[in-house]
């Protein structure tokens, strides 16, 4: 049985290969969490963020593959400048034939797609940026 | 906990089906599409086989009476609760005094005709004959063995409003299984006993055309408009048993197909069955539209019926996995 440094090790050289930024495993009665430290090149937020206005990212819950349309439906569920109501279904991640729900924290308007469409995402990973708004009717 | 707040009508409470009753004489009823039903009940964690209300006319409208979760599944109907747009094919919470409307049925290519609407543990009416399934021409099972109407109440079996786990949904089936022939959904069909008493060329006209589902189709039976079907002698048979699926010919040489609410006899001459794996197919097909029909063997049915199987068990284990996640899971 490979000792935990070992496993450790082995977890890091298979996580290199990937876009995975944290991973969490129960062995035995321990956990091991590694978590990538270098944040992932990201372009900047778009010029279009007024300095002193609030923006937030809509990140993944889970890992899958980002979907940004319904399997069923054509249009996609948000597009830039479009407005979203905390709890709005944003965008899916499918895992197999589930697809969570990525739903919204806050009110806001969506300003950039951070994901690409059928791209394979981690936990955490930022899918979309959102400027906060005072109310969904403000 | 539901009340039914506005229907359109034909909606009734629905299971797998009432099997092993034939030789009584009693139908098998049970939902068109079993497949979207037993979907709907995994999202929630229920048995495949809970009831469930299957919705044919839309707009459908429901108000929860306490806290509740639910499941939707079948056709994209444009659900709303409290106004805001749900996904097809998902689970949500919802909360005493919200109401659940179920729009039309959209989509082009891929547009299904009929929905269906679980409850945790499923809906709570007496089992009568080991299903709780409506059987409508006995008047029993289901909510009083009748079509759902305005001001009924409908209770889940094993309500739990403290442990509802949603935001989360399916790919379709349509999307998982698909099955077309050129444009048309297709339907997989074993010859039946009086294949051979067709001529050549209505054995071909059957298997290349297109057949359109008449306004004369319910869940009793499709009956469909197309190419006449000629017999090479004339038949005349006795009624003998049929199970759902059958395609019966009679004299006219429009084919029906019988469905979950078929009699248990019939004396039709019949050219086909429908496999049971590709009944839901059929159970989605809306009043209007055009099938084809794919000759298929034994092996490759019982082939289909495994893969259907299989699929519901790959949901059944992602689902769980899921619902796992979300109330055992490590912070």
């Amino acid at each position: 049985m490979p000792g935990l440094a070992d496993q450790i090790r082995e977890l890091d050289c298979w996580l290199e290969g990937t876009d995975i930024e944290l991973l969490e495993l129960d062995v035995g009665k321990d956990m091991i969490r590694l978590r990538r430290e270098a944040s992932r090149q990201r372009s900047a937020p778009p010029p279009s963020v007024a300095a002193g206005i609030a923006s937030f990212e809509i990140t993944a819950p889970s890992v899958g593959i980002f979907r940004r349309t319904h399997p069923v439906r054509t249009a996609p569920l948000v597009q830039p400048s479009q407005q979203v109501g905390a709890g709005d279904v944003v965008g899916l991640l499918q895992i197999g034939a589930l697809l969570v729900h990525v739903v919204a924290p806050k009110d806001g308007i969506v300003i950039d797609i951070l994901a690409e469409d059928g791209a394979a995402v981690g936990y955490g990973t930022a899918l979309m940026r959102v400027v906060e708004k005072g109310s969904r009717n403000g | 906990m539901i009340e039914i707040i506005a229907t359109a009508g034909l909606a009734t409470v629905q299971d797998l089906g009432r099997y092993g009753k034939l030789r009584y004489g009693v139908g098998r009823s049970g939902a068109m599409d079993r497949l979207a039903l037993a979907a709907a009940n995994l999202l929630l964690g229920n048995n495949e086989g809970a009831a469930g209300v299957e919705v044919q006319l839309f707009p459908f409208a429901v108000r929860f009476t306490s806290d509740c979760g639910f499941a939707i599944a079948g056709a994209d109907c444009a659900a709303q609760l409290d106004g805001q747009a749900l996904l097809p094919w998902s689970v949500y919470p919802a909360y005493a005094g919200q109401e659940l409307v179920l729009g039309l049925p959209q989509g082009s290519t891929l547009r299904a005709s009929r929905a269906y609407l679980t409850l945790p543990g499923g809906i709570d009416v007496p089992e009568v004959l080991g299903s709780r399934s409506t059987q409508l021409r006995g008047a029993f099972g289901g909510l009083a063995g009748r079509f759902l109407q305005t001001g009924d109440h409908l209770r889940a079996a094993a309500p739990d409003p403290a442990n509802i786990t949603a935001g989360f949904g399916l790919v379709p089936p349509s999307v998982g299984l698909p099955l077309q022939v050129g444009e048309r959904p297709a339907i997989r069909v074993l010859p039946a006993a009086e294949y051979c008493c067709f001529t050549p060329r209505s054995k071909e006209i059957f298997w290349s055309g297109e057949w359109r589902i008449t306004a004369q189709s319910d869940r009793y039976g499709y009956r469909l408009a197309g190419t006449a079907l000629e017999f090479a002698e004339p038949v005349e048979m006795l009624s003998h048993g049929i199970v759902p699926g059958v395609i019966q010919v009679p004299s006219g040489g429009q084919p029906i197909i019988q469905l979950s609410d078929a009699q248990p006899s019939g004396g039709y001459p019949k050219i086909g069955t429908v496999i049971e794996a590709d009944l839901w197919r059929l159970g989605q097909a809306p009043i209007g539209s055009s099938i084809r029909f794919v000759e298929t063997t034994w092996d490759d049915a019982i082939a289909a019926e495994q893969e259907m199987r299989a699929w519901l068990t790959e949901l059944e284990r992602l689902i769980g996995l899921r619902r796992a996640q979300a109330t055992g899971g490590r912070p």
